[in-house]
């Protein structure tokens, strides 16, 4: 563990990429974080070789974003090195969606024009048909907003793809690997000491994903707290101390039970609906 | 199914595997081919936890014996883990095509009916370290697989087997012998077969290719692999191994009456649709 890291300050962090070599880097530095050490890996080899697979739903006019081979071509990173830490699955090359439903309203602002409505996605969620991808309109960008396949069209869940996986790492990493409190159901007057708390925000939008729609995100020193408005509220810490003074700062009289990655023997809470 | 897959280009698709990497690729698209294409496996929850206490970073779980007979300075191969977190894992997705037993980490006590590699054993690359780390056992423990440990820093090393002669090699590589496995076992769960208790009279002047994979041993067993347009013939070279003498498997019932009706098999031989629904 190198020195505390206030996450209260992780807006900042996000905010000084200014590109995507800086939202790598910050993906790196959030890995190490949290004891995550990617080692290169050759599991995801066949993307290089796709001659002879099926490429049945692809559209192969449309150009791969450089952002999403950039990523998925990282030295080592903890995507291609264990892929289970994320709950979801590699869509490559990139599907066009087949459901017209899926397609994009003509006047939808994230086209600024286009005529092409059709959706294109590259991650799918474990256990769920919900999927990630961009606007086939915007498959020439380097690195395109990211649209959530349940949200309504147009609806962006990050602004950048090298974003978007930086916030998966946000949302999936850390509960693999740190302590964590877990209150499978909040209460208006733990709402009421979050809200009362102060807590910065990561700076990332809501995180959209099925059963758990708009999670909000918040920072504390060597802590992040997760809250699914309403029902789930989860805290990752990266040592037990940190998460009894985040606990401790929300109410002083909160003793939450603190649980290490080993004792948790279930899934992602964002996985349990 | 699509275009005809000539399994008789195999061992040449083999050869021109460069690493672990293409192997894992031709795994999966070998996994396509016979009908089952799994994307989202996971290894379960105890490998991750085994994984971080043999690193140190988390106690074992009380009264667990997952480290037991484990000797945490030896690292684990990087294909070995690898085959663990490959999300296209067919044995993740249904360890039933398998039968077998996954022993991680890997374990040093189940290797006592097979004892020690052989002092001077090239395999032991001139160290002095003898023993074999196992990693995977039959289903009843007949037979088990590993790799020497003087070869556990390697990132793919060679895949032994127990026999009645001792430790054997069964594939060059871990990686290999995963995908070498996969093509042992699926298509004749997959596929439609045909059974025979020997090699019918027109096998011999047929002069199907092999695959280009050792023959594999289990219980008994010492079964070659040849192959045929969208199809596998599997001929045990023993008698009274727990293999059937001959079997061919077909991606298609029109792929094993081509063969059938090539090597003289009589169409009364035992002919069955795919056994395993997926």
């Amino acid at each position: 563990m190198d020195g505390v890291v206030d996450y209260g300050r992780f807006a900042q962090r996000l905010a000084a990429c200014t590109d995507r070599a800086g939202r790598w880097a910050l993906l790196a530095q959030f890995e190490r974080e949290w004891g995550v050490t990617p080692q290169p890996s050759e599991i995801f080899s066949w993307i290089d070789d796709l001659v002879d697979e099926d490429l049945e739903g692809v559209d192969a006019h449309l150009p791969v974003p450089a952002a999403l081979d950039e990523w998925l071509r990282l030295p080592a990173t903890s995507y291609t090195d264990e892929p289970h830490l994320y709950w979801s699955y590699l869509i490559y090359p990139p599907r066009v969606e087949e459901d017209e439903d899926d397609d994009l309203e003509p006047d939808d602002p994230i086209l600024a024009g286009a005529t092409d409505l059709r959706m294109v996605r590259f991650l799918g969620r474990a256990f769920s048909d919900s999927r990630w991808g961009y606007p086939a309109a915007l498959a020439g960008q380097a690195d395109p907003p990211v649209v959530h396949s349940d949200l309504s069209p147009g609806s962006v869940q990050s602004r950048s793809l090298s974003e978007f996986v930086v916030h998966l790492a946000v949302m999936r990493l850390p509960w693999r690997h740190g302590f964590a409190i877990e209150v499978p159901q909040t209460t208006p007057e733990l709402d009421a000491a979050l809200d009362g708390a102060g807590l910065p925000q990561l700076g990332l939008p809501p995180w959209e994903e099925d059963g758990y729609w708009s999670v909000e995100v918040y920072g504390a020193p060597d802590a992040i707290v997760y809250r699914y408005p309403g029902e789930v509220v989860w805290a990752v810490g990266r040592t037990r101390q940190a998460l009894r003074d985040l606990a401790a700062r929300i109410d002083p009289g909160w003793k939450p039970e603190i649980t290490a990655a080993h004792e948790r023997d279930e899934r992602h809470p964002s996985l349990r609906h | 199914m699509a275009e005809v897959v000539d399994y008789g280009m195999f061992a040449t698709w083999l050869a021109g595997c460069d690493g672990r990497g293409a192997r894992w690729t031709l795994l999966r698209r070998f996994q396509r081919e016979w009908g089952i294409d799994p994307d989202d496996e996971m290894p379960p929850l105890w490998y991750d936890t085994a994984r971080r206490a043999l690193a140190g970073t988390v106690p074992p779980p009380d009264g667990d014996d997952m480290l037991d007979g484990v000797d945490p300075a030896l690292p684990v191969p990087r294909a070995l883990d690898e085959w663990w977190r490959l999300p296209y894992n067919s044995f993740l997705y249904q360890p039933r095509l398998y039968w077998v037993h996954p022993v991680y980490p890997p374990k040093f006590e189940a290797t006592s009916h097979a004892g020690p590699i052989p002092a001077d054993d090239p395999l032991l690359h001139g160290t002095d370290d003898r023993r074999v780390c196992v990693f995977m056992a039959e289903y009843q423990y007949c037979n088990v697989w590993g790799y020497p440990a003087a070869q556990a820093a390697h990132a793919d090393p060679v895949a032994l087997v127990t026999t009645d002669d001792g430790w054997t090699v069964q594939a060059d590589t871990l990686s290999g012998f995963f995908l070498h496995q996969a093509v042992y076992r699926i298509p004749r769960l997959l596929g439609f077969t045909a059974t025979l208790d020997e090699a019918p009279p027109g096998f011999a002047d047929a002069d199907l290719p092999e695959l280009g994979l050792r023959p594999w041993r289990q219980l008994g067993s010492n079964v070659t692999m040849y192959g045929a347009p969208d199809a596998i013939v599997y001929v045990d070279a023993t008698a009274g191994g727990s293999d059937q003498a001959f079997t061919a498997a077909a991606r298609t019932e029109e792929a094993l009456k081509n063969l059938t009706a090539r090597l003289g098999i009589e169409a009364s031989a035992s002919v069955s649709p795919p056994t395993w629904r997926t």
